[in-house]
């Protein structure tokens, strides 16, 4: 066990006496002094305090008595704070000192081409036991025994070591000579594989986090293509995330898998990030594959453009591919400017034929259709200047490159192909806040070289916090998006007004809930809704509850081809 | 009839005199404790902790989290705050970014590590329970003299210790409470205990705070801090595990890139 796997539990242990009541097992390469040297800093109690409660709490794990000698295997009580409170600073610190002393001499002259054996260790342990500690039971009363010579006044003998050196510890209790041939090897033993300075290894700075989420999709009605009601899935999220130790640069790795009962297409192995990040004064450079965020709107995101949506995970469009790019961000007084450039381009992914929430034609996405000639390979580059003027947030940002979004070409056999143009879009998002609303605007402007649109969404959140005499929040979202294209938009919203409510129980299982209606302004009878709902079930589970409805009577709306996808998908994630 | 009048008079003089003389010195001494309070605290820089807070219903049904903060001393204004949420594990890598202010609401950022998103939030009213705890975001912030008006009540024994017990009314119409009762100790002005007062004026929480150490020879932590709700019976330890000060931080570990490297 490493030392910097034991300090945490040390350190919940010690401060909270209701967590881990021991740690261990304790490799022979540990001492408890380099514990204490790492932890000292701005400990509560004394590092030397902590050994010597830890020591009396735990009589068999030292060897010889000398709180530098871990028994190996050793699996330590934590003390209580009592405990460790109850211990004399000073006096703790001399013992330690005085141990540290001997365990140097030992060092120095101790015998050294020996090996040893945990069996020998054992032995020594116990004949350990017949001995007086130099230090009193801490309900004696620590404080009243007559102070530890800080250095033993006996030189120690190689033959003897730990023996004759803490004989001087309590002149009242003189040692029994232990000549047990066994216990030089163990000491020895100790000893070669300890260090009092050990520097931390690059894995203790390592996060690693999987999520494993189970999903079930329960269709209202079988869908226009016939396919089945019930759609099961499998997904999992790795997560490596390491930082250099003056914090000047970090890695991450992050793939996802994600396996469907029904549909091809929502296989997926997909790298979400990758990448090297370092940072200096104002400055940020990005190497790899990550996902950023642009926007401020709950409804939709119009200005967010740099990843490509995983469409299939979730129609929202809040789930996003990695997108390989290099990053620099210049920051200052004067703003946030970030620069990107988006060396390859992902496409997103669509349901197949089994697939439910799809359109009526086959698309067949591996034939898709490209405006440039580099296809995937075009490189797209990408700005964004933000800045907050004390209550509003401004973002100005423009993107150069493949559209994320596809167009459609039906083909003489009936199939669709996807295509993506080259676009120019500039975005403006601000938002800006008044006490408990804060006022919310995405708006794009985006040409294709022959044609341009415009698209708005703008609105507000307002906060309410204790609602009902209760902790809940309860919160108002209300946005009206608008496209200028008309019915001819390829996004949903095109003139369209979305009212929601979000409820915060605020209780020890974070249960939320959010319900939005997408009202179409130009045609009473089609809407959309989505709900979502989540609750803790424990520290690792957490139960999601997600369902959207969609009803239009007109054809030439986007989601007449969803009008019988109507779905309730229950979701279970297992964070380990 | 005269003497009476006067003896009357007299009487309501003192009356007056006996209340308003008290009065317009506790004030004076509430806020030169208050002050005191402050000033000893100054100078810290910046501090990093582990946290863990154990949230307890009146079943005496256990949850814990586990958060790590890093703060920053603002001279002249509120402090900064970042906290990265580690357990539960569904709200592990959540950070919450907090620029405290004195004369104007709070600045306060969430980033969300599942959608790569950093969110405003809108901070007017801070009453409101942080991690489903008994903790108000209030009661986190940064002691500032701003924030409220002060009035010494008494000198009183608590556990053997001298403490002044100052009365804080908040400044801030959106703060939860009507006021609050501070028990200060007399000799290095910490905190020891607190009552909350809703806003009809009844005994809403009360805060312990224990295992005091001091750090860089001068500045008192309270390891432990346990908040009692009287009215729903729900308690909430908070214990401090490691904290280390002078770690060299600076604003730009406090904005809205720092919140989005935050892991």
């Amino acid at each position: 066990m490493r030392l910097t796997q034991l300090l945490p539990l040390l350190c919940s242990g010690l401060f909270w006496p209701l967590a881990a009541a021991e740690l261990g097992p304790v490799s022979a390469k540990d001492t408890l002094w380099s514990l204490a040297k790492a932890a000292r800093g701005d400990a509560p109690y004394s590092m030397y305090q902590v050994i010597i409660a830890l020591q009396q709490k735990n009589p068999r794990a030292f060897i010889g008595n000398n709180v530098h000698h871990v028994q190996n295997g050793a699996v330590l009580q934590i003390p209580t704070t009592a405990e460790i409170a109850a211990v004399d600073p000073e006096l703790a610190r001399q013992k330690v000192e005085a141990d540290e002393q001997l365990w140097r001499q030992l060092q120095r002259h101790g015998p050294r081409a020996q090996g040893g054996s945990s069996s020998a260790t054992n032995r020594l342990i116990a004949g350990q036991q017949k001995f007086v500690s130099p230090f009193p039971q801490v309900q004696t009363g620590l404080s009243a025994t007559p102070a530890t010579p800080a250095t033993p006044a006996t030189p120690a003998t190689p033959a003897t070591p730990a023996i004759v050196a803490a004989a001087p510890a309590v002149p009242t209790a003189p040692l029994p000579p232990l000549k047990t041939p066994a216990a030089q090897p163990a000491i020895v033993q100790s000893q070669g594989r300890s260090t009092t300075t050990s520097a931390p290894h690059w894995t203790d700075r390592l996060q690693t986090n999987s999520t494993l989420g189970l999903e079930s999709r329960l269709f209202a009605k079988q869908g226009l293509q016939q396919q089945a009601r019930v759609q099961n899935s499998v997904n999992f999220l790795q997560e490596w995330y390491w930082q250099a130790e003056d914090e000047s640069h970090s890695w991450t790795f992050s793939p996802y898998l994600r396996w469907d009962q029904r549909d091809a297409e929502r296989h997926l192995i997909d790298i979400r990030q990758a990448f090297w990040l370092t940072l200096g004064q104002g400055w940020e450079l990005k190497l790899g594959i990550d996902q950023v965020f642009w926007g401020v709107t709950e409804s939709q995101h119009l200005v967010d453009i740099v990843n490509q949506t995983d469409f299939v995970d979730n129609i929202d469009g809040e789930s996003k591919l990695g997108q390989p790019m290099l990053q620099f961000n210049l920051f200052g007084d004067f703003g946030n400017l970030q620069t990107f450039v988006l060396p390859y381009f992902r496409q997103r992914t669509l349901p197949g034929v089994n697939g439910r929430l799809r359109l009526p034609l086959i698309v067949e996405q591996d034939k898709a259709v490209f405006a440039s000639d580099d296809k995937q390979q075009h490189i797209d580059w990408a700005l964004r200047y933000a800045k907050q003027i004390d209550q509003l947030d401004i973002g100005l940002s423009y993107f150069q490159g493949t559209s994320r979004e596809p167009g459609y070409i039906p083909t003489a056999q009936g199939t669709l192909l996807p295509y993506y143009a080259q676009i120019k879009q500039w975005g403006l998002d601000a938002q800006w806040i008044v006490d408990s609303w804060i006022w919310k605007l995405e708006t794009i402007r985006r040409s294709d070289g022959q044609s341009h649109y415009r698209a708005l969404t703008g609105g507000f959140e307002y906060s309410m916090v204790g609602v009902w005499d209760s902790d809940f929040d309860l919160g108002w979202l209300m946005e009206y998006q608008y496209d200028s294209r008309g019915m001819n938009a390829t996004a949903i919203g095109q003139r369209d007004l979305f009212i929601g409510t979000r409820l915060a129980w605020n209780d020890a299982a974070g249960t939320e809930l959010l319900f939005g209606i997408a009202q179409d302004l130009d045609d009473s009878g089609s809407r959309s809704g989505l709900l979502e709902a989540s609750t803790r079930y424990n520290n690792n589970v957490r139960l999601r509850l997600d369902a959207w409805f969609f009803q239009t009577r007109s054809p030439e709306q986007q989601i007449w081809w969803l009008r019988q996808d109507d779905y309730l998908q229950l979701g279970i994630d297992y964070y380990f | 009839m005269n003497q009476l009048n006067w003896k009357g008079a007299a009487a309501i003089g003192l009356l007056l005199a006996g209340f308003a003389v008290p009065v317009w010195a506790d004030a004076a001494k509430g806020l030169q404790i208050a002050t005191e309070r402050k000033t000893r605290d100054e100078g810290w820089k910046d501090s990093e902790a582990k946290t863990t807070m154990v949230l307890r219903n009146a079943q005496g049904e256990e949850s814990t989290r586990q958060i790590r903060t890093l703060a920053l001393e603002v001279a002249n204004d509120g402090d900064k705050g970042l906290t990265i949420f580690d357990e539960p594990k569904d709200v592990r890598g959540t950070a919450f970014l907090n620029h405290s202010h004195t004369g104007k609401p709070d600045d306060q950022w969430l980033y969300l590590p599942a959608l790569k998103r950093v969110k405003r939030i809108a901070s007017r009213n801070k009453s409101g329970p942080f991690m489903g705890s008994e903790f108000a975001y209030e009661d986190l912030s940064s002691f500032e003299l701003e924030k409220f008006g002060f009035n010494y009540l008494k000198d009183e024994q608590l556990n053997g210790i001298n403490t002044f017990v100052v009365e804080q009314v908040p400044t801030d119409e959106f703060s939860g409470y009507s006021k609050t009762l501070v028990w200060v100790d007399q000799q290095d002005y910490k905190v020891l205990k607190i009552e909350f007062y809703d806003k009809k004026s009844s005994l809403l929480k009360t805060l312990l705070l224990q295992d005091y150490q001091q750090y860089l020879g001068k500045y008192w932590r309270p390891l432990k801090m346990t908040m009692q709700n009287h009215q729903t019976g729900k308690s909430t330890d908070l214990l401090t595990q490691d904290i280390q000060f002078g770690k060299g931080r600076t604003d730009a570990d406090f904005d809205t890139n720092a919140l989005q490297r935050s892991k």
